[in-house]
């Protein structure tokens, strides 16, 4: 398998950022201490903070889980990068990792659903899919992006970008604003 | 069968399941990097002491402050079972502690509640 350096993943993702922003975090996604360096973010309100705390929690989950780029003991945990920069108005958090193109679909098609949905329907969306028995072979409860979506209230853009016969680079970017 | 206890951490909510008394506990925030691996023990300890031990009383405080989704799963799947135990005529009595302003975790109590049929008294602190 092609090995993907950790700083040209992080490098794509800031190429896609506007120079407005401010770099908040950048954090390398590796295995057990992912949140270590938790955002504080003392200075905003307690429902930003929140929101923005969740959103990165479920990104770095995504990443984890479903990085087709492995690290750590045994190889178990996913790598990628896990971006969030402040705006004037808005907090943008950017996951970015390598999944293999056969799983490409199934990412584009779940944030078609969920960016279609409203605020209610993402509601019943998220409930029905907690009472759904988890395969055993699952690592997440599909719940992710439905929460990222709930919490932020805009949509989830992903973006891929091609590597080669196998795999892309996947990013998905979310938006939360200050006046949510 | 032995007391679970499990101490608390960033990730990790803290667990203090008594056998004699009754008391079961969980506080804290939940999000590990891998949740079902977490509650699975919960999950089978609980069973085992209401369908084996079967108790003559039960009293679960839960005082959560965050859980992430894979994290909001295994709590509905424990309440489910707890909810279970209820329907069956269980003495069995659920507190879901929120603070006082914290709406989300109201909200997810009572969805909870909700959606896996259980009973729960709802307690600001």
């Amino acid at each position: 398998m092609i090995e993907y350096d950790v700083d040209e993943l992080y490098q794509k993702v800031i190429e896609r950022v506007t120079p407005e922003g401010k770099l908040l975090k950048v954090e390398m996604v590796g295995l057990g201490d992912v949140t270590e360096n938790v955002l504080h973010l003392e200075w905003e309100k307690n429902n930003i903070r929140k929101k923005v705390f969740a959103v990165f929690v479920e990104l770095t989950q995504n990443v984890i889980h479903h990085s087709a780029q492995l690290t750590g003991f045994k190889q178990q945990a996913g790598t990628g990068v896990i971006v969030i920069i402040e705006k004037k108005n808005a907090y943008e958090i950017i996951s970015g990792n390598v999944i293999e193109n056969n799983k490409v679909q199934n990412v584009v098609n779940k944030c078609e659903q969920i960016n279609i949905s409203s605020a209610d329907q993402l509601k019943s969306l998220y409930r029905e899919q907690r009472k759904k028995t988890v395969p055993l072979d699952a690592k997440g409860s599909g719940l992710g992006l439905i929460d990222i979506a709930r919490k932020s209230g805009n949509a989830v853009k992903a973006t891929i970008e091609k590597i080669d016969g196998n795999m892309s680079f996947l990013e998905l970017s979310v938006t939360i604003n200050k006046d949510a | 069968m032995e007391n679970l206890q499990i101490q608390k951490t960033k990730y990790t909510v803290g667990v203090n399941f008594m056998i004699r008394s009754g008391l079961l506990e969980m506080e804290g925030a939940s999000y590990p990097e891998n949740a079902f691996e977490f509650f699975e023990p919960l999950k089978n300890w609980l069973e085992h002491y209401l369908n084996v031990i079967n108790p003559p009383e039960i009293t679960v405080n839960l005082r959560i402050n965050y859980l992430n989704t894979s994290s909001s799963k295994c709590f509905y799947d424990i309440l489910e079972l707890l909810g279970k135990y209820q329907k069956a005529g269980g003495a069995l009595q659920i507190n879901w502690h929120y603070q006082t302003d914290d709406e989300d975790m109201l909200e997810t109590g009572k969805e909870l509640m909700a959606d896996a049929e259980v009973e729960m008294n709802l307690i600001p602190y």
